[in-house]
């Protein structure tokens, strides 16, 4: 009923937004909330902290963020020592890491040495990864100010065909 | 459903549904405190 309501009043393409909580393990369980842009839009991670921030969010237990995972979309080029994702119809910029404890062979890091392959060749690739040291309890973690290029550290990885 | 992740939700909704640019396709987020006893 909550969701309806607020796909009423948002416009909101109800199935963007859903709350999933993988059962009880103790006072203060694990949730994890998937959103997806709209087509032709991009979900804005900064207008996401103002928005969380805005929530008002207290202190004083242990709820907070444990982590944030992205899906992003864009051009691999290095920038220095480093790997940028530039996305697609944005002046906006990833930094992009590899795990620092990923076993050799693992997905995470078979995945990020075929980014670095990518680095120059034009080709519009789909990165999936950890947004870095977003986490933490409310309202602390949203008292710090985001990183600039933010570091996204590389779980998957695919070309996006054209 | 805990008062915050509600909370959570309508900012993730608002986001989802007037952002014209920005930076990511789709995103996960993990929480705790999710339900109070």
């Amino acid at each position: 009923m909550a969701r309806d309501a607020t796909a009423r009043l948002y416009d909101v393409d109800d199935s963007s937004v859903v709350y999933t909580k993988p059962g009880k393990k103790g006072k203060y369980d694990h949730g994890t909330i998937t959103f997806r842009a709209r087509k032709g839009k991009l979900v804005d991670l900064d207008k996401l902290h103002e928005s969380v921030w805005a929530t008002r969010l207290s202190g004083g237990t242990s709820s907070g963020l444990v982590r944030l995972d992205v899906t992003a979309v864009g051009e691999v080029v290095a920038d220095g020592k480093n790997l940028v994702l530039k996305i697609e119809g944005s002046k906006k910029t990833f930094i992009l890491g590899g795990a620092a404890r990923a076993k050799t062979g693992s997905q995470q890091q078979i995945a990020f040495q075929k980014v670095k392959a990518e680095i120059g060749n034009g080709n519009q690739v789909s990165i999936t990864g950890q947004i870095e040291g977003w986490r933490g309890r409310w309202p602390e973690m949203l008292s710090k100010r985001p990183a600039s290029p933010r570091r996204i550290i590389v779980a998957e990885f695919s070309r996006v065909e054209e | 459903m805990d008062t915050r992740i509600w909370g959570l939700m309508i900012g993730l909704s608002l986001i989802a549904s007037s952002t014209a640019s920005g930076q990511v396709v789709s995103g996960v987020m993990t929480v705790t405190g999710a339900e109070m006893h």
